[in-house]
């Protein structure tokens, strides 16, 4: 481990990867503090400009974007209650109180550096964990394999903010999209109603369009809603010790974070939440969370950036996104032609140890770039969302056609766009439909490879005491989830 | 659905308690049991679809053919579709009301986005996006004639310098 990490360190510390690195964290933070655009949509619209790149600048790039943004995020929930990322609404419970009060400083300084030592903590996590699970899942066979999709699919499904039924509907459109094209055992065409579909619906212009593009529509609705004033955040204090009396939080929160983040579907909102929650019931001033208590900034701050390298661990290991920014991550290594999951470890350990090298390169910089210029990036929240509508929408057509220099990739972003604004406004979420694309592939291919090896005796399959086991979670978990409480919306 | 059904209105100024405020936004209100009916009834056809065209797949000896897990996604799809619809007509899990914020516009942009990659492969990707990117900044809610300006060129630069130039992008 220790010569893979000297030498992604050599990788890493050249100038055309840290420029990457640095470009990808400034990106981040204009995608983060801006109202609408999360860090999915960032990377989905970045991926088509790594077509050039090499492999290993294009995925720090795109973890820069992913990491970053989620810093950023809580700087408008402080200062306008605006928050630029979805996990960072819990941040605004405190934050904007603290505001008000004419401490927003203070309430940014502890947002940023409670975030620089969640990364810090999940990205050690990271590193320990990851290289274990990878050799774990070197064992799979098809039949593990089979059984982990499902588990991911199963947990997608009940953890996803909303309404669970929807939640499945939207797993089960992706599941059904997949499925389109050419099948992969026999070869046999399916729903192919165009020879250009042969290929199955294309995963980046679809992305693209869930995402990105459907958020366009929204800002089409929402583009009288202006941001008037900003506060003064420049008294900001840079100190360390201003987190002192947090520590023990901040550990804890971090921990949850990056446990949480493991959880396929889970994601920052979830992780800021029950973070937010348990610091609130642990803490002697809990009755004045949601007043502008610094501790609930902390908790959910620490949370949020934690559940980054969570997400990370199953992708990178096994191939199972734990976020939807992770599955759109894995559209960005696919392009470069790389594989997530246990042999890219084996066969690119430089790909993984990369991006570990890069967090952690990425920390201080990040950590720069935020306590200076938190000034300056709150002021992105003042830029017109129409103007920002009208390049976004450009930048989508743009990055789909680059994909495969195709007219018919414009047409699939297109069409999944209007799709994923109806979606939304029915309350079902793109995320367990890219998801869904994701892992739609693995489940068939896998159950179908497994009931050939086992002469078609389903029994046969699930007898793997791996796979059982996984299939039993998958049972086990959505049904205790279901009868226990699920956590609040975004 | 009843014409009481579909309302529009002018909403004011609202202020959501923080500093974020809109202005004059006209609304189209819709009742979220029809939301759901419509969306839900037409992903239940998709199932139906799914459904009758993997049934129909030629699956050879194999227990699981091409067109198993088509049929089991259909079937799926098509019960839960239905489940969906069934609980938000017994008001057990309905939306409220969804309401669509400048409706008109939002048709709009959503027209020009799906003619867009048609237009393109008739006459080009420059000559389109001149004329495009005004019209779908003005959809949009840009009224500044600066602000059409400065759009149309960033998008005409990040096309022509990073995707054309430094990305090697033939642009058709």
């Amino acid at each position: 481990m220790i010569d893979n990490i000297l030498h992604a360190m050599t990788l890493v510390l050249t100038f055309k990867v840290l420029a990457a690195l640095i470009i990808g964290v400034l990106i981040g933070y204009f995608v983060g503090a801006m109202p609408g655009l999360t860090s999915s949509i960032g990377m989905a619209l970045l991926i088509p400009f790594t077509f050039g790149m090499s492999p290993i600048a294009a995925i720090v790039m795109l973890v820069s974007i992913y990491m970053a943004s989620d810093y950023a995020g809580g700087i408008p929930a402080i200062l306008v209650n605006a928050p630029g990322q979805p996990g960072a609404a819990v941040t605004a419970f405190d934050g904007f109180p603290m505001s008000q009060r004419g401490e927003s400083g203070l309430a940014l300084n502890l947002s940023i550096l409670a975030s620089g030592v969640g990364a810090l903590v999940s990205t050690v996590l990271l590193v320990i964990s990851a290289q274990i699970m990878a050799s774990a899942a070197l064992a799979f066979g098809p039949a593990e394999y089979f059984a982990l999709a499902i588990v991911g699919l199963s947990l997608i499904g009940v953890l996803s903010t909303g309404s669970t039924l929807k939640a499945a509907i939207g797993l089960i459109f992706g599941l059904a999209v997949v499925t389109i094209g050419i099948d992969p055992i026999m070869g046999s065409e399916r729903f192919v109603f165009s020879p250009l579909l042969l290929d199955g619906i294309p995963f980046l212009p679809a992305l693209i369009g869930l995402f990105a593009l459907s958020e366009v529509f929204v800002m089409i609705e929402t583009a009288n809603v202006r941001i008037d004033r900003v506060p003064d955040a420049s008294s900001a204090s840079h100190s360390l010790r201003t987190l002192r009396p947090y520590w023990v939080t901040v550990l804890r929160s971090s921990l949850i974070g990056y446990v949480v983040g493991v959880v396929p579907g889970a994601g920052a909102s979830i992780a800021s939440l029950v973070s937010y929650g348990v610091a609130k019931k642990l803490s002697a001033n809990g009755a004045s969370f949601g007043t502008g208590n610094p501790e609930g900034i902390v908790a959910s701050e620490a949370a949020n950036n934690a559940s980054v390298s969570g997400a990370l661990a199953p992708l990178l290991s096994l191939g199972i996104p734990g976020s939807a920014s992770a599955a759109v991550l894995i559209g960005g290594l696919t392009i470069q032609g790389l594989q997530p999951g246990p042999l890219l470890f084996t066969n690119h350990p430089e790909i993984p140890y990369s991006i570990f090298v890069g967090l952690l390169v990425g920390l201080p910089v990040m950590l720069a770039v935020g306590l200076l210029g938190a000034r300056l990036w709150v002021q992105i929240t003042r830029i017109p969302r129409p103007i920002v509508a009208t390049v976004v929408a450009s930048i989508c057509m743009l990055g789909s056609y680059a994909a495969s220099n195709d007219v018919f990739d414009m047409i699939i972003t297109a069409v999944f766009g209007v799709i994923g604004y109806v979606f939304r406004r029915c309350d079902i979420h793109p995320a367990p439909i890219v998801l869904a694309l994701v892992l739609g592939d693995m489940l068939e291919a896998n159950l179908r490879r497994a009931m050939i090896t086992a002469n078609d005796n389903f029994l046969q399959v699930i007898a793997h005491p791996i796979a059982a086991g996984l299939l039993i979670v998958a049972i086990l978990v959505p049904l205790s989830m279901l009868f226990g409480r699920k956590p609040a919306a975004d | 659905m009843s014409s009481r059904d579909v309302e529009m209105d002018d909403r004011g100024m609202d202020d959501d308690d923080g500093l974020a405020k809109s202005i004059h936004t006209p609304v189209l209100r819709v009742p979220g049991v029809a939301v759901d009916m419509a969306i839900c009834g037409l992903l239940g056809a998709i199932g139906l679809w799914f459904l009758i065209g993997g049934l129909g797949m030629k699956g050879g000896k194999a227990a699981i053919g091409p067109g198993t897990v088509p049929a089991i996604t259909g079937g799926c799809l098509m019960a839960l579709s239905a489940l969906q619809i069934g609980l938000a007509v017994l008001r057990r899990a309905r939306l409220p009301v969804v309401e669509f914020q400048r409706p008109l516009w939002l048709v709009l942009g959503m027209v020009l986005i799906i003619l867009f990659p048609s237009a393109v492969d008739e006459f080009g990707y420059f000559p389109v996006a001149v004329i495009w990117v005004p019209v779908f900044g003005w959809v949009v809610g840009i009224r500044s004639p600066v602000g059409l300006v400065v759009a149309t060129a960033i998008v005409l630069a990040l096309a022509k310098f990073v995707f054309e130039m430094l990305l090697g992008t033939p642009l058709p």
